[in-house]
């Protein structure tokens, strides 16, 4: 669709020299286990399908991540991906958690059906399935941060089981018993690639804006339905099993903004006239970041000046730097700055 | 929560009051020892004369009452109680009162003297000396038989003790289930207070102990009438079989004679009620409420006098004329009348909440509200008081929008895109019709958009529900669903907003004279013109009734009003009316027949003013131009022969192929090969049934069906093209229009999307996205104004992305030259979202600092 191509053509061009002012955003390396499960029927299994190759696409193409990095098991495994089954994710996960160090992150995502049966919440399987507890117990090795996101239905037990310090879990639903087939899956893997999806339009969607996109399709959908939403779908991202919905009140969420599945790009241009420029815009936007740590402190009438300042000035700066970017001789577009 | 009392609610409330205060009445009255069951008594047991008096006149049968009192063998007194009671029946209140007088003096007064003699002195307006009477009987019972219960529940009741009445029924209504007297009383007391539901089942618990016992009856009648009005007219029509002298009986007749304006016939029916039982304040109230139908507030004064004369303290007929100016729309007249109505009794709620629901129509909520507290102050079972004063709570708390002529009223949450929406196309309408109709209806108009629907049909007529109702139109007030009223798709608010506002029009140019099927045949006719496919949706549903043999006559189309099974259908054959009707006369005639309405002429005179023409030559007029605007539509919609199996696919084709201008043979057809996977054999009867029916829509209609395969088989050009036709005819159809928008914008259909985008936004003006991407094509042609509007829509709705949603806004300012707004759009864009490049670019532009 022409959308995801635009996408990506936006994302290749402004990553280049996006700046990203939060200094704790994620680095190191990326692991990602994507599993479609036993799909039920032959209209699951085709939807599944669909939804798995354009994760696939995403996370090789889009994001990048070594083909060691990624593994992904099917109900019924094409070129290069395993089957879906107990053994194969626990060997996978094993893999990935002796691999995963500190400042990495492994990201594991669930397509497919699950149930609770009022004790155990499961994730369905090719044979045997596994419970929350026993996902918890597979990831439990892993030192770096781990996003866990379950899009099936009565998936919300995940949220307790999984939750742990560095880690974020996200569930399609908030309730065990709601055992219906989610929306929250498709509108989750548009949302890793949807530009509406950036809220700060820095060119990358952390797993935040993700969830926050997602929701916002799953609601939409039912509504243009004239349907009752039964799915609501929780984060939880600060280790204490409690999530919140995307519009709810909560503490979650501030880990998962500093989240994303793409890596920064952190090369500099050879062009000494742009070094200078991006050099400028990083600093902009540090000093952006402090003023906005003063702002309590502030008089609106002190503050807004000084902010309205900055901002004209990184957007010219920006705008030079987008220039330069299309016509390498380019000088400065506007003689003024 | 409104509130609906259902059975459960109101037994709760009763048991609720049995247990607190009502139980300590009782003690206080000297009969808590009476609370088991009352002494059985044996059929032996010789039948006192004035209960068989009595059951003799709940039969309607006076004769057999003056019978049975000159074959008694029961003392004087007993005698004179019983002549009293068919005196009442007869409503000679002066013989039974003579009669009763001396029976209530001294410590041996017969207490159903006391109980006939107290009510006869309030139906006249003596009601303190009614009232000492009834306290005697409440506060010296003792040994209570069945007959003593009733009595102390009747004068607890006409007293304003309903509670204390209604604890008395259930001790003694369980057990005495073969006493229909007992039974259709305490249906009478719930009837009173409201529970419809309840009354009906006391009703039928009567009717079981006595199948023909005639107040049962008539109340059953008076508890189903909504309901279940083909049970109510059974039960009516029974009592005038069994009773045909009872004045009861003929009363609910010419009441409902009144509901049908068959106001000759009633005048003659209430003449019958007289005869029976003369100067009745029941039989006044209709008769003033006739005279006030077919002529002036004024007309009824004489009766009101007489009323006066009866009972100077009753406002009963003073109500019913109110009621009838209401019913007839007349909402100014009806709260004047309710005001005089409030003035003879203040403290009865009765007339507090007439006023307060007629003030409501009128506009006026402030007041409304006043006088509905009054009301519930005294009356707190009215559930019709309760609902109102709990939505105008919620109105209260509306935006408020004034424009011109118009109040408009939407719910906070819906305010902002509503009012972009509905205020512009409600000036235009009133434009429109202004210069149609050729005046300026009163004002202010209030338009009140609610968003749940229980809501609107509160505001409509007291009650949550009413299914199948959109909108409703008072003559200055409308009161409507918003599209968040229903799942979207389900209506085009829009032509319901166009359709009320013409109502405003009609009504008051005909002084809200104009019959009810010609108000809403030139509303909805008003929509067609509007917009081809608003009010035309049953095209395909009327022109299969003209195949099945149905024919027009005036009549019929009236009649047609008052059926809920055919109410759809007289709307839309209506709206074909007024079109042939502008036709004939164009709008000078249609303006003449509202006029001549106004001032004062019948149906006849009416039309033959406006078109020169007797009603049989308009009728015939008309079957004219249905056989030429539907015939052939008629032709392809009758039955094909033969008769063939739906799984017969060789058989449907066969049918198919030789009756290729049947409609239902080639759908039946495409139906059988699309289940036999014969796709192009479906597709080519799809095309053929297409043709002969251009307007059939629907999600499984031909067109849908055929845009379906087409996208299926990849050729979204045909898909596109099938669905544009279809959302000509099947205009709410959001889901069609959703996919055209879909496909037109992968195939870069930019007209296609255009008119997709904004049929979703017409139909569900709360999509946000569909606003931001309508807002986009807008600007792209240059329609800064209409983007500006698009994008504030969705602002205002909460957009996917802030940052993006007001930099679309703040682009469309900067085309239209509003330099300032869009630098203030790109300061919000750029606070969530400092490094976005389209808000710094716009932000630069803006102050003058962009790209040379």
């Amino acid at each position: 669709m022409m959308k995801r191509l635009g996408v990506r053509t936006a994302l290749a061009l402004c990553a280049m020299f996006a700046v990203h002012a939060p200094a704790f955003a994620q680095s190191g390396q990326r692991f990602a286990l994507l599993v479609e499960g036993a799909p039920g029927d032959q209209a699951h299994a085709d939807l599944q399908r669909r939804l798995l190759t354009s994760l696939k696409a995403r996370f090789s193409d889009d994001y990048k991540l070594d083909k060691d990095h990624l593994i992904v098991l099917a109900s019924t495994p094409e070129g290069g991906e395993g089957k879906a089954t107990a053994i194969d994710v626990k060997s996978a996960l094993a893999r990935f958690t002796a691999a995963v160090k500190p400042l990495d992150t492994l990201f594991v995502l669930l397509l497919g059906h699950g149930n609770w049966d009022g004790t155990d919440a499961k994730f369905n399987l090719v044979g045997p399935d596994l419970t929350a507890g026993q996902w918890a117990e597979l990831l439990g090795p892993a030192q770096g941060k781990v996003v866990f996101v379950n899009t099936t239905p009565a998936s919300s037990p995940f949220i307790k089981a999984l939750a742990a310090p560095n880690r974020i879990v996200i569930t399609a639903t908030d309730q065990p018993g709601q055992k219906f087939d989610t929306v929250f899956a498709d509108a989750f893997v548009q949302a890793l690639g949807a530009p509406t999806a950036d809220l700060d339009k820095d060119s990358r969607i952390s797993m935040w804006e993700a969830f926050a996109y997602a929701s916002r399709v799953v609601r939409q959908t039912y509504e243009q339905k004239g349907l009752m939403q039964p799915e609501h779908a929780v984060l939880d991202d600060d280790g204490d099993g409690t999530g919140r919905q995307a519009t709810g009140e909560g503490k979650d969420g501030t880990l998962a903004s500093v989240t994303f599945v793409d890596a920064v790009i952190a090369s500099r241009p050879a062009d000494p006239e742009l070094q200078q420029m991006v050099q400028k815009q990083e600093q902009l936007l540090l000093q952006l970041d402090a003023l906005k740590k003063r702002k309590a402190q502030m008089k609106p009438e002190e503050y807004q000046p000084a902010w309205e300042a900055l901002i004209i000035e990184l957007a010219t700066v920006s705008r030079d730097v987008r220039a330069r970017l299309k016509d390498p001789k380019a000088a400065s577009a506007d003689p003024t700055n | 929560m409104l509130m609906t009392m259902t059975r459960r609610t109101f037994r709760q409330t009763w048991a609720g009051a049995a247990l607190t205060g009502v139980c300590v009445l009782l003690a206080a009255a000297g009969v808590l020892a009476q609370a088991q069951s009352p002494a059985p008594q044996t059929a032996a047991a010789p039948v006192p004369l004035a209960r068989a008096v009595r059951f003799a006149l709940g039969h309607g049968n006076a004769d057999e009452a003056r019978r049975l009192v000159q074959q008694s063998r029961e003392t004087a007194n007993k005698k004179a109680v019983a002549t009293a009671l068919i005196a009442i029946y007869e409503g000679k209140d002066d013989d039974a009162r003579r009669a009763l007088t001396p029976l209530t003096v001294g410590e041996t007064s017969d207490d159903d003297a006391l109980v006939e003699l107290g009510l006869i002195e309030i139906r006249h307006g003596r009601k303190d000396e009614g009232e000492a009477l009834l306290q005697r009987v409440i506060s010296s019972q003792s040994d209570l038989d069945t007959d003593g219960f009733l009595r102390l529940a009747r004068a607890a009741d006409a007293t304003g003790d309903v509670n204390l009445a209604n604890s008395v029924f259930q001790r003694i209504g369980s057990s005495e289930t073969d006493r229909p007297d007992v039974q259709a009383q305490w249906g009478d007391l719930f009837l009173k207070t409201h529970a419809n539901a309840e009354a009906a089942r006391s009703y039928q618990d009567a009717l079981r102990a006595d199948e023909n016992w005639i107040p049962a009856l008539l109340g059953n009648a008076r508890a189903l009438a909504d309901d279940d009005p083909d049970e109510s007219g059974k039960a009516l029509t029974k009592t005038q079989q069994l009773a045909p002298k009872s004045p009861d009986v003929w009363l609910l007749v010419a009441e409902r004679q009144i509901a049908a304006q068959d106001f000759a016939t009633a005048k003659a029916t209430l003449d019958k009620v007289a005869s029976f039982r003369a100067g009745w304040l029941e039989e006044l109230a209709l008769r003033a409420a006739a005279l006030y139908a077919v002529g002036t507030a004024k007309d009824a004064d004489p009766i009101l006098a007489q009323a006066a004369a009866i009972n100077p303290r009753s406002p009963v007929v003073a109500r019913a004329v109110a009621a009838q100016a209401a019913q007839l729309y007349r909402f100014d007249d009806a709260v004047t009348l309710a005001r005089g109505a409030v003035k003879i009794d203040p403290d009865e709620a009765g007339p507090h909440a007439d006023l307060g629901s007629y003030l409501l129509r009128t506009g006026d909520e402030a007041e409304a509200r006043t006088e509905l507290e009054a009301a519930f102050k005294t009356d707190p079972y009215d559930t019709i008081t309760f609902n109102l004063l709990q939505m105008l709570d919620t109105l209260e708390k509306f935006t408020v929008v004034k424009d011109g002529d118009f109040v408009f009223k939407f719910a906070p949450e819906s305010a902002a895109v509503l009012t972009q929406y509905a205020v512009p196309l409600a000036k235009q309408a009133y434009a429109e019709y202004s210069e149609r109709y050729g005046f300026k209806p009163r004002g202010p108009i209030y338009i009140e958009i609610f968003d749940n629907h229980d809501q609107f049909a509160v505001r409509t007529i007291g009650l949550p529900g009413i299914a199948g109702a959109l909108g409703a139109c008072f003559g200055r007030v409308v009161a409507m669903d918003s599209p968040k009223a229903r799942p979207p798709g389900d209506f085009s608010w829009q032509a319901t907003l166009w359709h009320e506002i013409a109502h405003v029009f009609t009504l008051q140019l005909s002084d809200y004279k104009v019959p009810r099927w010609l108000t809403e045949g030139l509303s909805q006719y008003e929509e067609h013109r509007r917009s081809a496919p608003w009010g035309r949706e049953l095209t395909m549903q009327y022109s299969r009734e003209l195949a099945l043999g149905s024919q027009f006559t005036f009549k019929r189309l009236s009649e047609s009003f008052k059926l809920s099974s055919r109410i759809a259908m007289a709307y839309f054959e209506a709206s074909l009316v007024a079109e042939q009707l502008e036709s004939m006369g164009g709008v000078t005639a249609l303006r003449t027949l509202l006029t001549s309405y106004a001032a004062g002429a019948n149906d006849t005179e009416a039309f033959t003013k406006a078109f020169g023409k007797t009603v049989p030559e308009i009728e015939a007029g008309f079957r004219a131009f249905v056989d030429q605007r539907f015939g052939s539509l008629r032709d392809a919609l009758k039955d094909p022969a033969p008769k063939v199996a739906d799984d017969d696919v060789a058989g449907l084709k066969a049918r198919a192929e030789a009756q290729q201008g049947s409609y239902i043979a080639q759908t039946t057809y495409a139906a059988a090969a699309l289940q036999a996977r014969q796709a192009d054999e479906a597709k080519r009867a799809l095309e053929r049934a297409a043709q002969l029916a251009p307007a059939a829509g629907g999600e499984d209609g031909p067109f849908a069906l055929l845009a379906e395969m087409a996208a299926e088989a990849g050729d979204k050009t045909t898909a596109r093209k099938h669905l544009r036709h279809l959302l000509d005819y099947d205009h709410d159809n959001l889901s069609a229009a959703r996919t055209l928008a879909t496909l037109a914008a992968d195939g870069g259909a930019t007209a296609e999307l255009d008119f997709a985008l904004t049929r979703i936004a017409d139909l569900d003006p709360f999509d946000a996205d569909a606003h931001t991407q309508l807002g986009r094509r807008e600007l792209a042609q240059n329609r800064t104004e209409r983007a500006i509007i698009e994008f504030a829509s969705a602002l205002a709705l909460g957009p996917a992305n802030l940052a993006e949603a007001h930099t679309d806004l703040g682009e469309a300012y900067l085309k239209a030259g509003r330099k300032d707004d869009a630098k203030k759009e790109a300061f919000i864009a750029l606070e969530q979202a400092p490094t976005f490049a389209r808000a710094q670019d716009l932000l630069l532009a803006a102050i003058g600092k962009a790209v040379r």
